[in-house]
């Protein structure tokens, strides 16, 4: 307690005012920070990239044979005031309003290495673009709603099963077939450790089909598979990007007391053997298409092999 | 108070008190809206189920001929492909730790299994822990068996799910 005149004064003038002082301090401290608040974006980035982040959490819980395209479309989408650019990366998500955003919100996600993950930007623009998601095979493809980059093809297999290193001879069964064959074995090389055979027929719909044996070796079986999946996936995108809609796809194994056919002889043969039936509503017999679907067929057994 | 030292004490004594109360009130005054806020965003266990969920489709039984794939179903105890469980997690280039154990009948598969070895006797208390439990049907023992999938992970403040 003071007993000063003049210290009285001081303080009973100064006090209040040092708390007032404070006091607008603190206020402008906490406006500032609800004002940025109010802006949005630093909160809604954030639920963005936590959001996709879980999705791409989720997506490999999905069968490993299935397909899926997922438009990703949260919740009252056409509220948000700005629009937002998406990048992909192997492991993480960035959300941003734009080139010039210096503080992106980042999200981790955990993938799963079987399904491949290409790196992918999806730009901020004018009109809002939520990202699409394409679980096509053993990939995971990513494109804008508002283009058309990615194309989707429902009926591309998943592949598993070990890859080969062995080395094949191709043949056909008709005169088209021969020349898609002989086309993939000039880009192939000759080989003799295993036989793939081609099969053209015409069908009212386009399906295109890998026949195994059913081997009591698994090994075999699960290389066989491989193989045939990998080709029936080629065919079928090469097919497909030629605007020719492909129906069904599919690797069938064989009863190997049900074949009985010629052509069905090379899958007995104790080896890898693969019978590749192409049905199309047209019958290649143009030097052009046939060297496609012969790239294609080299395409597809290189995947296979290691 | 007469005495010059006891006036600076009593001073110094409300100022500090005055400072302390004065930036406990700023720090909550600013930190409730950001705990409010944040809420609105934490996924809380939602990533583990999720993770649960990716590790019981992996132990599904696939078919050999036609690479089906049956979940929640073995064809003996031993059947279940723990190479594709194991596989199945990537946390390379995340800052986030993440280690699986399933058990199912006794026999083990893990997803990196140093880290779940180094983080389990630590949890729950430094590295969080979630548990869940999957039935698989047994068929040659014609019973329902539990998969249990325990999990720990980094948690978030140490860079987790960020």
């Amino acid at each position: 307690m003071m007993h000063s005149k003049k210290g009285s004064f001081v303080g009973f003038i100064l006090h209040p005012v040092f708390e007032t002082v404070v006091g607008i301090l603190v206020l402008i401290v906490l406006m500032t920070y609800i004002s940025g608040l109010a802006s949005k974006t630093g909160f809604e980035k954030r639920f963005l990239a936590t959001d996709i982040a879980l999705l791409m959490d989720t997506i490999p819980a999905m069968p490993q044979q299935g397909n899926l395209f997922l438009l990703y479309h949260p919740q009252r989408a056409p509220e948000f005031g700005v629009s937002y650019g998406f990048s992909f990366f192997s492991s993480r998500i960035e959300v941003n309003t734009g080139k010039t955003d210096l503080k992106p919100e980042t999200a981790y996600f955990t993938p799963d290495p079987t399904i491949s993950l290409k790196e992918t930007v999806i730009p901020a623009s004018d009109v809002m673009a939520f990202p699409e998601f394409f679980k096509q095979g053993n990939a995971l493809l990513i494109d804008d709603v508002n283009s058309s980059r990615v194309q989707y093809i429902p009926e591309v297999l998943t592949c598993s099963g070990p890859k080969t290193t062995k080395r094949f001879s191709l043949s056909g069964t008709t005169p088209e077939a021969q020349a898609v064959a002989t086309s993939a074995q000039t880009i192939l090389g000759q080989g003799t450790e295993g036989t793939l055979v081609v099969r053209i027929r015409n069908a009212t719909t386009t399906m295109v089909k890998a026949y195994v044996l059913g081997y009591n070796d698994l090994q075999l079986l699960s290389q066989s598979q491989r193989i045939g999946c990998e080709i029936v996936n080629a065919l079928t995108t090469t097919l497909e990007k030629q605007g020719i809609d492909v129906v069904g796809a599919a690797v069938i194994p064989i009863n190997p007391l049900q074949t009985s056919t010629t052509e069905d002889d090379i899958l007995m043969q104790g080896n890898i053997g693969v019978l590749i039936e192409i049905d199309l509503p047209v019958i290649p017999t143009d030097l052009e298409q046939q060297r496609k679907l012969g790239f294609a067929l080299a395409q597809g057994v290189s995947n296979a092999q290691s | 108070m007469h005495n010059r030292k006891a006036q600076i004490a009593e001073g110094a004594i409300f100022w500090i008190f005055y400072i302390l109360l004065t930036s406990a009130v700023v720090f909550f005054v600013v930190y409730t809206p950001v705990e409010v806020l944040g809420e609105r965003t934490k996924t809380n266990n939602l990533e583990n189920a999720i993770f649960a969920e990716r590790a019981y489709a992996k132990t599904a039984w696939q078919s050999p001929l036609t690479n089906r794939a049956y979940l929640g179903y073995l064809p003996t105890k031993t059947s279940w492909n723990k190479d594709r469980v194991e596989k199945s997690f990537s946390t390379i280039g995340t800052p986030r730790k993440l280690g699986l154990k399933l058990t199912l009948n006794h026999d083990e598969a893990f997803v990196d299994e140093n880290f779940y070895k180094e983080a389990k006797p630590l949890s729950p208390v430094r590295y969080p822990a979630f548990v869940d439990v999957r039935p698989v049907w047994i068929a040659d023992q014609q019973q329902f068996v539990p998969l249990v999938i325990d999990q720990v992970y980094t948690p978030r403040q140490l860079g987790g799910f960020v």
